[in-house]
């Protein structure tokens, strides 16, 4: 809340800047999210939203959206909001970044959207390295829809499309985002971290904003894993929510850092200033093109004249 | 007052119209001066509520909480 | 600038880069890959992106992120890949967001194989993805149009914030002929919708969810009107030796050029014939049918499919006409003579019919 003012008290921890201060949602909703009582979600949401302020990147930041139960990223965040496709969100991202590279970029899927239709575009985005940041929201099921199985759903775990309980021989093993994405080369930053406990809360809150600061000071692509309670699906009170994430979830999926290129990481280079298009080659110019010009797909140095069309003008000079 | 005689080095507020009683902060809280009221607010949940004293300033529980807006923690400055 | 002789696809990347187009995001396929290949070279050369995706379900969603942050951005594909962009279109045209793609038509259905075909009609002019939506659709037939449609396309696009697709066939895409380009234009300035990461754009959002059914149905009232307006204003057609035409056949791409040389030859065996050549598919060059259809006393549709583009020319006649249909399909490019043989069979059969007004 934005709290009320106590003589002989100083705030030192409120209602972050980055939310909105009302949320577009229906009637009474306006003052509280959609997330159930107890929902991960709305911790890793507190955390972003702490470490875009700390950063001081609010007016820079893109937040891509997913599908799933955090669909309504753009009702929080008073950030650039863009709501992707199932799945897509790390393509969306790298569309967004590779055009305005001096943003924040900074995608939000949870383990349906990342894990199992998105697994390409995540799988690319980080070989490629796009200097984005991911936020990874791993509950080991299905909210939005309902409690459908996930790819991280723990063995033996029931579902309602695993009702017998996940079984290797049928559905396979939990997926581990983290140790797959670091078997890439590119990735500067891969971290699990879990809401299982104060101390791990904490520590996540951390590696939520090294992840976000690597992305300010223009290093690779970062991943943070979150190990999230759903305490509607699990069907457990809140506070036995966590105590599955700090148990079942954990043993599953070990906590800690995976990959940290940080300090070495060198900051990429800032994109060349776009070349002027040259508009063309004059009559008397074009005379003087050679009549057997080299092939553009196979020679060492693309040359002005190869074109007539608009090649970059410092190389149009050239001849 | 804390319980050893002195003034608490911190204070919680709670927003009750925005706590879903998810019960998380007083899990969390260290000292264990949280609970959940005995009242319903609007949405029907049990808001959490601060037992007066013995806040400590940690801000433990604001990490806790999963709504942006339900806790407000502050420390005694004078 | 002067004319230069040049690739089909490859036209369409020099026309979207002098139009100011700064990204793209493509998956290779026969018969479109040289776009791709062209996009490697010239895009980053003019201070663009390229990035070829792993899919082209990737490649359609880097679009929308494109689209959103503001740049002009294109991709290319053939039947196969532009199903799977088609969730893509239904995306980018809820969220109101432009882009092109060039679509390069193969045989199909499934694998079928790369020699040119029109079968991507329905996907891509009825709108494949789900949803009320459109794409406008653009048809070229020589490699002036590949350049100069893609020019259009992308104005387009930002007119009606919407995805524009050139459909184009494996024939256009892969012949060469002299083309003139246009002058470079500069790089447009982001829209105020668009989201940039900027102070001036941080309270816009893109999406396309409306959970209230009455939100979402006004919602899509706003789509109908701005694809209603390019319904009255935005068709474009040619219209060969039609003025006295008793036969108009009517066909696009490839075909359209097909059917000159039918016209010709069927005037010179005494057939009054015309050719309608739409150059938008979206929207349907209606009224320039219906103009026709007061002297014309029947329509031969001519595809590279077993019966798509007929529907609409149907539609559009409403019945007052007899319309008439060839196609080959798999790969098979029909001669002109071919077709004239058709068209004369039916022609004696129309020669005698009394007009109905119309």
């Amino acid at each position: 809340m934005s709290s009320t003012a106590v003589p002989g008290f100083a705030v030192t921890h409120e209602r972050s800047e980055i939310f909105y201060g009302r949320f577009e949602r229906k009637g009474e909703g306006q003052h509280q999210t959609h997330y159930c009582p107890g929902c991960g979600h709305g911790i890793v949401t507190k955390l972003l939203a702490r470490a875009l302020d700390e950063l001081g990147v609010q007016q820079r930041t893109v937040l891509v959206s997913p599908v799933g139960c955090s669909v309504f990223g753009y009702y929080y965040f008073d950030v650039g909001n863009i709501s992707a496709a199932h799945g897509r969100a790390s393509a969306v991202a790298t569309g967004v970044k590779r055009s305005r590279p001096e943003s924040i970029v900074v995608a939000y899927q949870g383990d349906g959207d990342l894990a199992a239709i998105g697994t390409a575009e995540i799988v690319h985005a980080a070989n490629r390295g796009e200097p984005i940041t991911v936020i990874f929201v791993n509950n080991g099921i299905y909210g939005m829809t309902g409690g459908q199985m996930a790819p991280t759903t723990p063995l033996g775990k029931k579902s309602t499309t695993s009702p017998l309980g996940r079984s290797a021989i049928n559905e396979g093993y939990p997926l581990r985002v983290c140790e797959l994405l670091a078997t890439l080369e590119a990735p500067v930053f891969l971290e699990r971290v879990g809401l299982g406990n104060n101390k791990q809360i904490m520590n996540a809150a951390k590696v939520i904003r090294r992840a976000v600061e690597n992305q300010v000071r223009g290093l690779g692509f970062s991943l943070v894993e979150v190990l999230s309670p759903c305490p509607t699906i699990w069907k457990l009170d809140p506070v036995e929510a966590q105590r599955f994430v700090r148990e079942d979830m954990a043993a599953a999926f070990p906590l800690g850092n995976v990959r940290d290129l940080a300090a070495s990481a060198a900051p990429r280079p800032a994109p060349a200033p776009a070349p002027a298009l040259c508009r063309g080659c004059s009559a008397s110019l074009a005379a003087r093109r050679p009549r057997n010009p080299p092939n553009p797909w196979t020679a060492a140095e693309p040359r002005a004249w190869m074109c007539g069309f608009a090649w970059p003008v410092s190389e149009a000079r050239g001849f | 007052m804390g319980s050893n005689g002195k003034p608490d080095r911190g204070l919680v507020q709670f927003n009750s119209e925005e706590c879903k009683g998810c019960g998380l902060c007083v899990e969390a809280c260290p000292p264990k001066v949280l609970h959940l009221s005995g009242h319903l607010n609007h949405c029907g949940y049990h808001p959490a509520e601060y037992l007066g004293s013995g806040c400590t300033g940690c801000g433990i529980c604001f990490f806790a909480c999963p709504e942006p807006g339900g806790i407000a923690v502050l420390r005694r400055v004078a | 600038m002067e004319k230069q002789l040049t690739k089909g696809n490859e036209a369409i990347v020099k026309a979207a880069v002098l139009a100011g187009a700064r990204a793209y995001y493509g998956y290779p396929i026969t018969p479109a890959s040289e776009i791709a290949e062209a996009a490697a070279l010239y895009f980053p050369r003019a201070g663009g992106v390229f990035i070829q995706a792993e899919s082209e379900v990737a490649a359609v969603n880097m679009l929308y992120g494109s689209a959103s942050a503001g740049i002009r951005c294109m991709s290319a594909s053939s039947g196969p890949g532009i199903s799977l962009m088609q969730e893509g279109f239904s995306y980018l045209s809820g969220a109101e967001l432009p882009c092109v793609v060039a679509d390069i038509m193969r045989a199909g259905p499934g694998l079928g194989n790369i020699a040119p075909e029109q079968g991507d009609y329905h996907q891509v002019v009825k709108g494949g993805g789900h949803g009320n939506y459109r794409t406008l659709v653009l048809a070229p037939a020589s490699v002036q149009e590949m350049a100069d449609l893609t020019t259009l396309a992308f104005d387009l696009a930002d007119r009606y914030r919407n995805p524009v697709v050139l459909l184009a066939d494996g024939a256009t895409g892969q012949m060469m002929e002299p083309v003139e380009f246009a002058a470079p234009r500069p790089v447009p300035a982001p829209a105020e919708w668009c989201v940039t990461g900027t102070a001036e754009t941080r309270h816009n959002v893109i999406k396309s969810i409306f959970l209230e059914p009455e939100l979402q149905e006004k919602f899509v009232r706003k789509l109908e009107a701005k694809y209603q307006e390019a319904e009255r204003t935005e068709t474009r057609a040619e219209c060969w030796r039609t003025d006295d035409a008793e036969i108009v056949l009517v066909g696009y791409g490839i075909v359209g050029r097909i059917l000159k040389a039918v016209v010709e030859m069927a005037r010179a065996s005494g057939i009054r014939a015309g050719l309608l050549r739409p150059i938008t598919l979206y929207p349907f060059p209606v009224g320039q049918i219906r103009a026709l259809a007061r002297q014309a006393k029947a329509f031969v549709a001519v595809e590279l499919s077993n019966g798509q583009m007929v529907d609409d020319v149907r539609l559009a006649l409403g019945g007052s006409r007899p319309v008439e249909f060839f196609g080959r399909v798999g790969g098979m490019v029909p001669t002109a003579e071919d077709v004239l043989e058709f068209v004369a069979g039916k022609f004696g059969a129309i020669a005698g019919e009394v007009l109905v007004h119309v």
